[in-house]
């Protein structure tokens, strides 16, 4: 794989003199630090000449593929299949009728919906990107364009021939899988697919593809994906796509019970309290609460809790009234620090949180959600850690043990007010690239195309 | 458990003792007592243009996606809340069978279709609901005794109600799957609603060779649906066992009969050929070999293994595998076939009871139209007793399958093979 700095000088010592004057200083800016990305120039659109006057190739069609299994860090790699919101489809853009497969020159559906992995687990969720590119002039320069939901761009990626010249015939059906997923997803016609394979075949046409990753970090929504194809010293052509990059949350714990101890009647008992480091998921026995999101997009949260009923009764729709049951709760949350902190119920038992108090059936059912606010304190954002504490009023009960197969509930929902959500988060502004340092770093940081497997 | 009841039994003496006293729940349990995590995209469903009287789809994603080692079986329960809760309906992917629970195993994600049926007398505005669903982890749930934790997500749902029918729908794709004499023979005409109503889907193929009709294929009475928003498939296929090789022409002819007078969407006339027997190579890849859950003593085991068709034509994949005992054979156990498409993953599965404890070995292989793929091997080990702690296993081979298994073993009943594919039919 080359740098798209480096395709910018292919094509620029290909262009007109005052265009090498200008690569040149491209390219001492490019020794003295800036990342090559930076050095790369904007896409300067459809009608931009390059240099030279040979005629531009014609891009026929483009498509794009997810990693159906998600699981591209181990084998057998990339798995074609569904994307991640099957029931959409673009209305399959890429037609044939004679032997030209063609294609909008802009296409405004989403080609595809992709949701990244959580926690980044195994691996960022990778894309594929095709294009089928019209062979009349010999070595194009082909790359994608990936552009963020709020314009800026996120990478580029410099295209590698998936056909060849010496594997021209059998490198045209693609790796095993994709022409199919391609046409499943409703991007390409069964015809055009079948066009593109029996045209490159006959090298009249060539497939090009470049692959990059999608981090939970980095914004959902609406990418826009240029794909560009640029003669030997002559002109370019442009095919301009979106993907559509899904918000998800994956609300995960550090813990699995309560553990209220030995204590009296009439008491206000509030446990351990939590803490900002999340323990592995789900350990069981750890009371210090904790919980985070591991998705992409804001959560706010709130709770709901069941009855406690006395342990030396039995099951059964009778068995957890009001004297045999701890029913009046609270519960305290926030991200970051314990300045942010939200209690919900701890003011007195009157104004505590109820159970389901019209059920005396044991198991209890879960009662109503009572919801932490949804400020930026109380908000989830990727990888956020929030902390949590839960209290209960005893009142008269009488000496048992009590308990509740499912005590506690946290429930999540949609608070899209972090960076990734494309929003600011404090001030209300859209969403600003490289703005913010989240714990895992700049979450619109281009990544290499270096993973992709050897053609 | 003695343990447990010694402790409440001492605790209650001192309760006794003080007079006042009361003992909350101590998780006491000696296992992991996980209440899941939840995954779910996308955060939010919006309809738009809803017609009163129509159905509307959209679909949520629910995915298991452990981190930091946790592990096992998610499963989802949903219900509908709000105004509209009547309205919403859950639906798999695939298939028709309301659901209101789903498993997910370990790293995978699973897809529910949220139908929304607009009664006929709604006003024209917005309504708001939301999808409730709740994450427990199958097998491990919090026990009596302790105060467990688990954890759910709202999804908000607005249907906005309009009044104005729209029935658009056009036929985007129209083809011909490759086939040889003794295969049947696909001819798939592919549909876009564009409109706000639901398209019923029916499909007329006329086949002819040198000009002189063979047959004529119709998806007549059969219930392809494709609801607003969405592009589907409609197909028939043809026997061609009795046919001969050659040249034929197909007359595609699509046709909306949902409503009073039918409206037809597209007609196309597609060349093709049936091939001789033999004419294409089959070639087929193991993928992936792993248990999707972990089983307890007693329990059945599922092990289900990835077929990739990489051949040229679609083929009927069995997974014919040797089940062992510390290393004994124990039974041959094989799953029914299935039709795999070229390009496209079958997952495909076998299914027996463990009785006994011990360590089990599974070597499978895939028979695809007399061909055979390499064999692989997964390695587990059972422990006795529902609620033992799971152990790692090993897959052979390439695959990729990550293990968890507890349990027993012992006399080994076939169950069912791909049955759990079973499907009203595959639409892609």
């Amino acid at each position: 794989m080359e740098g798209g700095f480096v395709n910018t000088i292919r094509r620029m010592r290909l262009g007109r003199c005052w265009t090498l004057v200008g690569g040149v200083a491209l390219l001492g800016l490019a020794l003295v630090g800036p990342p090559a990305l930076a050095a790369d120039p904007p896409p300067s659109g459809a009608a931009a000449n390059v240099g030279g006057n040979a005629t531009a190739p014609r891009i026929e069609c483009a498509w794009a593929l997810n990693d159906s299994d998600k699981t591209w860090a181990s084998a057998p790699k990339m798995q074609y299949g569904l994307d991640d919101t099957p029931s959409a489809t673009p209305g399959s853009p890429c037609q044939a009728s004679g032997e030209e497969a063609a294609m909008p020159s802009t296409v405004t559906a989403p080609l595809i919906h992709v949701k990244p992995n959580a926690h980044d687990e195994p691996t960022e969720q990778y894309v594929e990107l095709w294009g089928a590119v019209d062979t009349a002039t010999d070595n194009p320069v082909v790359y994608f364009d990936v552009y963020h939901p709020d314009g800026t761009k996120k990478t580029q990626i410099d295209a590698t021939k998936y056909a060849s010249e010496a594997n021209q015939g059998s490198g045209c059906t693609g790796p095993a899988g994709m022409f199919a997923a391609a046409v499943s997803t409703g991007q390409l016609t069964s015809t055009a697919a079948s066009n593109i394979q029996v045209e490159c075949a006959t090298q009249s046409k060539q497939l090009w593809y470049g692959a990059f990753g999608i981090s939970k970090h980095q914004p959902w929504g609406l990418y826009r994906v240029t794909l560009t194809a640029a003669a030997s010293g002559g002109q370019e052509s442009q095919l301009t796509f979106s993907i559509y990059v899904q918000p998800f949350s994956n609300l995960e714990k550090d813990f699995t019970t309560i553990n209220f101890g030995n204590v009296g009647a009439n008491r206000h008992i509030q446990t351990t309290s939590g803490n900002f480091n999340f323990e592995s998921s789900n350990q069981a026995g750890n009371q210090l609460f904790s919980v985070r999101n591991t998705g992409n997009a804001g959560i706010a949260l709130g709770v709901r809790f069941a009855s406690l009923c006395r342990d030396s009764f039995a099951d059964g729709p009778i068995e957890c009234t009001d004297s045999k049951r701890i029913d009046h709760f609270d519960a305290k949350f926030g991200v970051g620090d314990s300045t942010n902190l939200q209690s919900l119920g701890n003011v007195s038992l009157a104004l505590s949180i109820p159970s389901d108090l019209s059920s005396s059936a044991k198991p209890a059912p879960l009662g109503a959600e009572v919801q932490f606010d949804s400020s930026y304190g109380r908000t989830l954002c990727p990888n956020d850690v929030g902390k949590m504490e839960f209290s209960i009023w005893t009142e008269t009960v009488p000496g048992d043990g009590y308990s509740a197969v499912t005590g506690v509930q946290v429930v999540g929902r949609a608070n899209p007010i972090c960076i990734t959500d494309n929003y600011d988060g404090h001030a209300g502004a859209p969403y600003t690239a490289n703005r913010g340092t989240p714990q895992f770093g700049n979450p619109i940081t281009p990544i290499s195309n270096s993973h992709w497997p050897a053609n | 458990m003695n343990l447990l009841r010694n402790g409440r039994t001492r605790v209650r003496q001192s309760i006794v003792s003080l007079g006042i006293g009361l003992l909350l729940a101590v998780a006491l349990s000696p296992m992991p007592a996980r209440a899941g995590a939840v995954g779910i995209s996308p955060l939010s469903l919006e309809y738009v243009d809803a017609l009163r009287g129509s159905t509307v789809v959209q679909t949520l994603q629910l995915s298991n996606e452990p981190s930091d080692g946790d592990s096992g079986t998610l499963s989802y329960a949903l219900s509908a809340k709000g105004e509209i809760a009547s309205w919403m309906t859950f639906l798999p992917l695939e298939g028709l069978k309301p659901l209101s629970k789903l498993e997910v195993p370990e790293s995978k994600q699973a897809f529910v279709r949220v139908v929304i049926a607009v009664p006929a007398g709604s006003a024209n505005r917005t309504y708001t609901g939301e999808v409730f669903i709740e994450g427990t982890t199958v097998g491990v749930a919090a026990k009596p005794g302790s105060v467990g934790v688990g954890t759910a997500q709202n999804v908000p749902v607005t249907v906005k109600v309009g009044g104005v029918e729209r029935r658009e729908a056009a036929v985007e794709d129209f083809s011909v799957d490759k086939s040889e004499v003794g295969l049947k023979q696909r001819f798939t005409a592919k549909i876009q609603n564009t409109g706000n109503v639901a398209v019923a889907s029916e499909l007329e193929v006329i086949i002819s060779r040198d000009g002189k009709e063979v047959t004529t294929l119709s998806t007549k009475g059969q219930n392809f649906p494709v609801f607003p928003s969405v592009s589907d498939s409609v197909f028939a296929e043809w026997d061609t066992s009795e046919q001969l090789g050659g040249a034929y022409e197909a007359v595609f002819k699509v046709t909306d009969v949902a409503g009073l007078t039918p409206k037809v969407l597209g007609t196309n006339t597609l060349p093709f050929r049936l091939e001789p027997r033999g004419t294409f190579t089959r070639s087929g890849e193991f993928t992936t070999f792993e248990l999707l859950e972990k089983p307890v003593q007693g329990d059945a085991v599922y092990a289900e293994g990835g077929f990739l068709n990489a051949g040229k034509i679609p083929t009927n994949a069995v997974l014919d595998s040797k089940v062992y005992f510390k290393d004994k054979l124990m039974k041959a156990v094989q799953s029914l076939p299935r039709t795999v498409r070229p390009g496209q993953t079958g997952k495909i599965g076998v299914l027996f009871n463990a009785v006994d404890a011990g360590p089990y070995t599974i070597k499978a292989a895939f028979n695809y139209d007399g061909e055979v793929t390499d064999e692989r091997e997964l390695k587990f080990e059972v422990v006795k007793g529902k609620g033992g702690v799971a152990s790692s296993a090993k897959s052979g081979g390439s695959s990729n399958g990550a293990l968890l298994a507890v349990g027993g073993v012992g006399g080994l009943a076939v169950v069912s093979g791909a049955v759990l594919f079973l499907r009203r039919r595959r639409r892609r």
